[in-house]
């Protein structure tokens, strides 16, 4: 069973630890997502229909689109499945997505992130209906 | 254990054959669900990747981007592409319904060049197959004669154009319709 929750690391306290500072991997993913959607040519962040029933009825409504695991020495490891607008480059936008995401995430959480893995999931026109995505609904 | 192997036994005993026959319907239907749930995942294409990670692009993103590409075209009615990706490399077919008849040559060309270029562009894809532009009809009157149309040798890889005067099969002309409709609106 894959850890929902990671430590992060705090500073020093002159009378030693004062506990630890724990960060869900929901939590996470929420951030993912809103670095995402504010990045220009992202519509929406979210799997296929079957992906996000599954995510649904799984009671991961939040983590739909996106999974965040751990590699061995503890750095994140974020998938995030993305519908992008018509006429941007894909390739030049996924990266820069890739880049903000990893340093929003760093910087929110202070752990650091080893790959961030973009899926294309779809292509839309900026005036259709944002596929999937609940976010204003949340 | 016994005593619940008879409950079960006379509790089926007692059901009626429809009551039978719908139990066993709704587990057919749960297992073929199932199935399509847990099949492999939909066949997507790494567009590249790095040490921040990598990019992969699926199918319907593909064809979504090609289809926009095509309805963008005045001459255009409405597309529908198949996307196949085999070994690295994606094959491309993009059934058309035109409006007319007229400038047939150019527009075909003018979209396989526009895909061409998308999918480099977008993608900075180093392996694209051919792309295979089939129209089907023109507007509501479909085609009397084939005509099939190759583009010149000199343009990019495996391009071809045909012609052809089938309709779409059945699922197909309702993909289409929903297109027009979308178009429409």
């Amino acid at each position: 069973m894959e850890a929902q929750e990671s430590t992060i690391e705090t500073g020093d306290h002159p009378e030693g630890s004062l506990g630890q500072i724990k960060v869900n991997h929901t939590v996470v993913s929420t951030i993912v997502k809103m670095a995402a959607i504010n990045v220009s040519g992202v519509l929406a962040v979210g799997g296929s229909f079957v992906e996000n029933f599954i995510a649904q009825i799984s009671s991961k409504e939040s983590d739909k689109g996106v999974r965040v695991s751990e590699d061995e020495a503890g750095n994140y490891e974020i998938e995030i499945r993305v519908f992008m607008e018509y006429g941007v480059e894909l390739a030049k936008t996924a990266e820069t997505l890739q880049m903000i995401v990893a340093k929003q995430v760093t910087n929110m959480t202070g752990k650091p992130v080893a790959n961030v893995d973009v899926i294309i999931e779809g292509v839309k026109m900026a005036e259709d209906e944002k596929p999937e995505d609940n976010d204003s609904e949340e | 254990m016994p005593k619940y192997i008879q409950q079960a036994n006379d509790l089926v005993g007692n059901l009626p054959p429809y009551a039978i026959l719908g139990v066993l319907a709704i587990l057919l239907l749960l297992i073929i669900g199932l199935r399509s749930i847990l099949k492999s995942p939909p066949s997507r294409l790494i567009a590249f990747s790095s040490t921040t990670g990598s990019v992969l692009v699926s199918r319907k993103a593909l064809q979504d981007l090609i289809r926009q590409t095509c309805l963008k075209d005045d001459w255009v009615e409405a597309a529908r592409p198949i996307v196949k990706i085999a070994s690295k490399k994606i094959n491309t077919t993009v059934t058309l319904r035109i409006s007319s008849p007229e400038n047939l040559k150019e527009t075909t060309e003018r979209l396989q060049t526009r895909i061409s270029e998308l999918l480099q562009k977008s993608l900075s894809f180093d392996q694209i197959g051919p792309i295979e532009i089939m129209v089907t009809s023109f507007g509501k009157q479909d085609v009397d004669e084939p005509v099939v149309l190759y583009p010149e040798p000199d343009t990019s890889s495996d391009l071809t154009t045909t012609l052809s005067p089938k309709k779409p099969e059945p699922e197909d002309s309702d993909e289409m319709r929903e297109t027009e409709r979308e178009t429409k609106a």
